[in-house]
């Protein structure tokens, strides 16, 4: 090993792979000072990266049974290879495309329906001015976030049956009969936006309202003294103090447009529902789990991952050609 | 200093810390939640009937009533009488196939198990070489082979061996019923032709027949998960749906004959007359259930629970309590176009809707033989049923009086570990037990049962797909014509045709 003295360093300064191999030490003296500096911090986030690479990278590992026709018994090395075939089971499918089509539709208008919403309220919420009113309103509804589905539907019925239901009683009070909204396939996808977005909205605005209470208050005199109006503030200062999160928040969910609500959609939907709200995920569990075929649950969850993948870095990409920061 | 040196020693404690716990998450669990490491035994307070240590073995079964614990006298008592130590693991119904799977694939290897009525899921286990061919100990256990001997050609598969058993054996039958007050009331006679049935049916539905002027009753009420509410109309026109059965000696399925067709284009009629109540799609059986209690439902197809006045399982007490002049009647199937006698209405799968297996590589394969074995004499047949006689119930002339309440029967554990039980009509009333023999008539074979082929994997979709198109027909959504040319072509792309012949090969191999 040669060693290291102000002469050979000296010489190293001289050619370019000398200078390579300075940097390199001067990297990597910085680096074991940082390590050593910040080393209980370090030491503080090991479980996090153990638990990642435990439950989310080695089990990568397992997606080479949507390549198999894989059987429980003979585990994962030993069953055969397939190749595509399963792909191919999969995209055949008679109704693949029927239930492609569905989850886009209820992603899509879950987006555009509810994603502006939480910013709508956070907004409203910022200008209240008694902090006990507000705290109030936003601990109410939030609270619906923690209502598991299987309740909610309860509720549903409660409210839409045309029997027993509240619904029910009102139609029958002007002579008439109430449709049976849930079991209707013309009503159940504005009920599945609808139930999402009142369980959702009030979680959803914790993010934006974290980040409006980093605005300096300073913007808004100096807004005050230059004449604008409240509706002017909130164009000029609130909103683009928060457009960093909404778009951080909108590249995600676009991320998950595949996932249209499994648990929702899986305790809501009948048999006259299901032809318009069966999707990806629903589909998966009824072909693949429930009937043992893990191999086509497995090609089917990694098709859905790699469409999200590239959903996500183009709109990663597009969220950085118009100025924005991005997520990646 | 000191203050430095401590938050260094308190950082790196509470980093273990958290290894430690996300280690000790990894650890596996029984499905009863607890660690393997500190499971619990039986606590066995009895002396042993044999000086021999008893053989310990494991169950997985399917639970019977959730939340509620196998640690009782029930199994105790099968303790003792086999002299053996029952280590019991209950899955949860709706999963618990997917759970077994989970657990034979680690590499348990439990002694006993309930498995799904599918056949394939017999076949995969089979060929992976995981059950044990019970046939073989015959010899040993002749009670068993008496059990199994009944259906026989059901239970042995084509390598001449039987791998399972019914864990659960009995007709659950199904019968055209009446509100009998309401036909009394307005002059009406048990329907015998379908044209008759259209009458009741408008009546009871239409004519404010409990007076309270409210449009609050129906012909039929239904379920979202079980069609045989409806399987009168179809009965009246010869067909089963969702079922296979034989006619002429030919496999074939309810679903899509001609004389489905017809029976929907009735139901559809029904609907829009409003005889059938609009929340069927909806509706859980157990809501179904509560509608009857209530007195919402006039003339519809159900179980013959209702004429039990012992009130066993809790159907004729409530809807006596909220209509005291109600009276419930049973009828033949309303005679249609094309109406069969020999085509009625469903039966349970013979070979058995959940079976018992024991695994071929357990260790204690003759204890769990023994349990079995012991489960098929009368004296465990009684005690599945009913518990001890003098302490749960008394027999007088044939007739059982079950004599503790359904909290104490689910206490004591009375039919929770059902592993080859014969279902015994002893204890309900003599006007069950006519209601049971009347509808008993009714009943027509499965088809396929026994019969496993390949093409079995397209079953569940193809019922949930019919499922769908009828109830889009009977609701009108689509019509009749048009809708049931679309279940026709559906179940072609769905490989219904395919797994028609591959029944029907099998049902001739089977009986030539």
């Amino acid at each position: 090993m040669i060693p290291v003295t102000p002469r050979y360093n000296a010489k190293c300064k001289n050619n370019i792979r000398g200078k390579e191999l300075l940097n390199l030490r001067a990297n990597r003296n910085n680096s074991l000072k940082i390590v050593r500096r910040d080393k209980y911090l370090l030491l503080l986030l090991l479980p996090g990266i153990v638990y990642f690479i435990i439950f989310k990278y080695l089990p990568m590992g397992g997606l080479i049974i949507a390549f198999k026709d894989y059987s429980i018994f003979k585990g994962m090395w030993e069953s055969p290879w397939v190749g595509f075939n399963i792909f191919r089971e999969v995209f055949s499918s008679y109704d693949f495309l029927h239930i492609i089509r569905n989850t886009l539709l209820i992603s899509i208008y879950k987006i555009a329906f509810g994603f502006p919403i939480p910013i709508i309220i956070s907004l409203m919420l910022n200008e209240i001015r008694s902090r006990h009113f507000k705290r109030s309103i936003q601990t109410i509804i939030y609270l619906p976030h923690f209502v598991s589905w299987v309740v909610i539907y309860g509720i549903m019925l409660t409210i839409l049956s045309p029997s027993y239901g509240i619904l029910g009683d009102i139609y029958q009070m002007f002579g008439k009969e109430a449709p049976h909204m849930i079991a209707n396939s013309r009503y159940i996808r504005s009920l599945l936006v609808i139930t999402e977005i009142w369980k959702e909205v009030g979680w959803g605005t914790i993010l934006y309202l974290a980040s409006l209470s980093t605005v300096d208050p300073n913007l808004y005199e100096a807004a005050v003294i230059d004449g604008a109006n409240k509706l002017r503030q909130v164009i000029h200062i609130t909103i683009p103090s928060i457009m960093g999160v909404v778009v951080l928040l909108l590249i995600l969910r676009i991320g998950s447009l595949l996932s249209a609500g499994f648990e929702q959609i899986l305790v809501i939907q009948n048999d006259l529902t299901r032809p318009v709200i069966d999707v990806f995920e629903t589909f998966t569990f009824r072909r693949g789990i429930e009937l043992g075929n893990y191999s086509y649950a497995t090609a089917v969850g990694l098709f859905s991952s790699v469409v999200s993948m590239i959903l996500v870095v183009s709109a990663d990409r597009l969220a950085k050609s118009v100025g924005e920061e991005g997520l990646l | 200093m000191l203050k430095s040196g401590l938050k260094k020693i308190l950082l790196v404690m509470l980093v273990l810390s958290m290894l430690v716990s996300l280690i000790t998450g990894c650890q596996k669990t029984t499905s009863n939640g607890t660690t393997a490491a500190t499971t619990t035994t039986a606590a066995t307070t009895t002396a042993e009937t044999t000086a021999a240590k008893p053989d310990e073995i494991s169950l997985v079964v399917t639970e019977l009533w959730p939340g509620v614990t196998y640690e009782n006298f029930n199994k105790q008592h099968i303790e003792e009488k086999t002299n053996t130590k029952l280590k019991v693991t209950a899955l949860d119904a709706s999963t618990a196939n997917q759970q077994l799977n989970v657990m034979l694939a680690a590499g348990d290897r439990p002694e006993i198990m309930h498995i799904g009525g599918l056949e394939s899921y017999e076949t995969n286990y089979v060929k992976d070489g995981l059950l044990l061919a019970i046939n073989k100990y015959y010899d040993k256990y002749p009670n068993l082979q008496n059990r199994i001997q009944k259906t026989i050609n059901m239970s042995k598969r084509d390598d001449g061996n039987v791998y399972t058993i019914n864990a659960s054996a009995g007709q659950d039958p199904w019968v055209p019923s009446y509100r009998k007050d309401w036909l009394d009331k307005f002059s009406l006679g048990i329907p015998q032709t379908l044209d008759e049935y259209m009458i009741v049916a408008d009546t009871v539905s239409n004519k404010d027949p409990d007076g309270n002027n409210q449009k609050d009753t129906f012909a039929i009420g239904g379920s979202k998960t079980d069609f045989r509410f409806f399987n009168h109309i179809f009965a009246a026109f010869g067909v089963i749906p969702y079922y296979w059965y034989v006619v002429d000696g030919n496999v074939v399925n309810g679903t899509i004959q001609p004389g489905a067709k017809e029976a929907l284009r009735t139901l559809n009629k029904l609907y829009t007359m409003k005889a059938i109540d609009p929340e069927f799609v909806t509706d859980t059986s157990k809501r179904v259930k509560e509608k009857y209690s209530q007195g919402k439902y006039g003339a519809f197809c159900y179980g013959t629970l209702c004429f039990d006045t012992f009130n066993t399982y809790g159907y004729y007490k409530p809807l006596h309590d909220s209509n005291p002049a109600a009276v419930w009647a049973y009828g033949p199937i309303p005679k249609g176009t094309g109406f069969n006698e020999k085509i009625g209405m469903q039966s349970l799968s013979e070979k058995g809707w959940q079976r018992t297996a024991i695994c071929a590589a357990a260790k204690n394969i003759d204890a769990a033989l023994r349990v079995i074995d012991w489960m098929c004499t009368d004296e465990g047949q009684m005690f599945t049923n009913y518990g001890l006689e003098g302490q749960h119930y008394t027999m007088k002339d044939d007739v059982v009086t079950i004599t503790i309440d359904d909290a104490k029967r689910q206490e004591v554990g009375v039919t929770q570990l059902y592993l080859a039980q014969d279902v015994l009509n002893l204890h309900y009333s003599k006007e069950y037990q006519q209601a049971f023999d009347f509808a008993s008539k009714l009943l027509t074979p499965m088809g396929n049962d026994g019969l496993d082929v390949p093409e079995s994997k397209y079953l569940v979709e193809l019922n949930n797909n019919s499922r769908t198109q009828y109830f889009k027909i009977i609701t009108g959504e689509v019509p009749v014509d048009k809708g049931f040319d679309e279940l026709l072509a559906q179940w072609k792309t769905l490989h219904g045709d395919e797994l028609a012949a591959a029944y029907n090969a099998a049902y001739k191999a089977k009986n030539k």
